[in-house]
């Protein structure tokens, strides 16, 4: 009856009905208020902060790729500018060479050309020289002679005194 | 000293009675139930306040079963979570002036009948039903009398040591308040004034220093002894 109290140690059937009751409600409160949340938040702490340190990985690992990479173009870089600034070298090797060789022939040329005017002035020097030295040399002898010669003779003469000039 | 009291029936199978045992039950399950939703209201990926002891509470009963049954039994961590809460709140709840649910011999031995059925199921489920009565004949079938005694035993210690930490508590408080407050009148009873006279005023305070042991130190005590004992004699019997 209401307001009588139970033995303060006894044994009811029905007690221990309605804790058993008691028991699974709570089992279920806590499981699904307190557990399930709980667990999934932790869960999904986990996943993210896993995430991230896989990403950081990757992106660690990329980079290293990219950095290796690039050291990879910069040695082709130096690589090529070094075989660039050799083949200019070449190329302007060749080409000043080629310049004084131009040079050089051109120059060779001038002096033989002038060489040639030289020859041929130094020639037509010599032939005037020889007509007035035979002219010269025939008044002379017409002074010292003070007679004609023969025209044979004249030219005779005139040879001898060139070829004597000559040497 | 007296048990629980009647609160009312319910006027099926000829009455039944509903105890102050288990209306407490209720008042701590709808405590429970609240306290569950508010810590884990608005639960965010950066724990901050309340959801911190949340993931605190659940963190640690998560590690106790893990270290105590194995990583292969976490399924029970909730259960295990519940009767630990369920426990310590009733037992605490002697702290606002309810009567402790724990202190009626009822509940724990209900708790206790839980404890030995996931027991003997779990021994059945793994064993197989001839590996399970052949456990009783180990080492030697001359010890089947002891085995059967031993395993009957289990709920009974469990639901009395349970019980009887609890309701002493309660006893010896109560104890002491009927000390002091005859103490209290022999020290003011010389004053006329019969209002003034009968002040327990030696129940002030004191009662307090008893009651961090009895109420506090040993509700979280017991809870923790009941889990670990459920914890163990499962996990045993799986295994």
């Amino acid at each position: 009856m209401p307001g009588e109290t139970m033995p303060f140690v006894s044994v009811d059937v029905w007690s221990l009905i309605m804790t058993w009751g008691n028991l699974i409600i709570l089992y279920f409160i806590v499981k699904k208020l307190l557990f399930k949340p709980v667990n999934k938040m932790l869960q999904d702490r986990e996943n993210e902060i896993q995430k991230t340190i896989d990403d950081a990985n990757t992106s660690r690992d990329e980079a290293h790729k990219l950095e290796e990479e690039y050291k990879k173009h910069l040695e082709n870089a130096k690589e090529e500018a070094g075989e660039i600034v050799k083949t200019a070298q070449q190329k302007a090797q060749v080409r000043s060479e080629e310049i004084i060789r131009n040079a050089q022939q051109q120059a060779s040329m001038i002096m033989k050309k002038a060489d040639e005017q030289i020859e041929k002035e130094r020639i037509s020097a010599l032939e005037q020289t020889k007509g007035e030295i035979s002219e010269i040399a025939v008044m002379i002898a017409e002074k010292v002679v003070k007679k004609d010669l023969t025209n044979d003779d004249h030219e005779r003469m005139i040879e001898e005194i060139i070829d004597n000039l000559d040497k | 000293m007296e048990g629980p009291k009647i609160i009312f029936e319910i006027p099926i199978f000829g009455g039944i009675p509903v105890t102050e045992t288990i209306v407490n039950s209720w008042i701590v399950i709808v405590f429970i139930a609240f306290l569950c939703k508010f810590l884990t209201w608005k639960m965010q990926k950066v724990p901050k306040g309340k959801q911190v002891l949340a993931e605190k509470l659940v963190l640690m009963i998560n590690g106790l079963v893990e270290q105590t049954m194995g990583k292969d039994k976490m399924r029970f961590a909730p259960y295990i979570g519940a009767l630990f809460v369920y426990s310590a709140t009733c037992s605490l709840s002697s702290l606002v002036g309810l009567r402790p649910p724990t202190a009626d011999l009822n509940t724990t031995l209900g708790w206790a009948l839980v404890t030995f059925a996931m027991v003997q199921y779990n021994s059945i489920r793994s064993h197989g039903i001839l590996g399970y009565l052949k456990g009783f004949l180990s080492p030697t079938p001359v010890m089947l009398p002891m085995n059967i005694v031993s395993e009957a035993v289990n709920p009974i210690s469990m639901s009395f040591r349970h019980f009887g930490n609890i309701a002493a508590g309660t006893v010896i408080t109560s104890l002491l308040y009927g000390a002091l407050a005859a103490a209290s009148t022999v020290i003011l009873g010389w004053i006329p004034n019969t209002f003034i006279s009968t002040i327990p005023i030696l129940q002030l305070g004191l009662p307090a220093l008893l009651s961090i042991y009895f109420d506090l130190f040993s509700s979280c005590l017991q809870a923790f002894i009941f889990c670990m004992l459920t914890m163990v004699f499962v996990a045993n019997a799986i295994d």
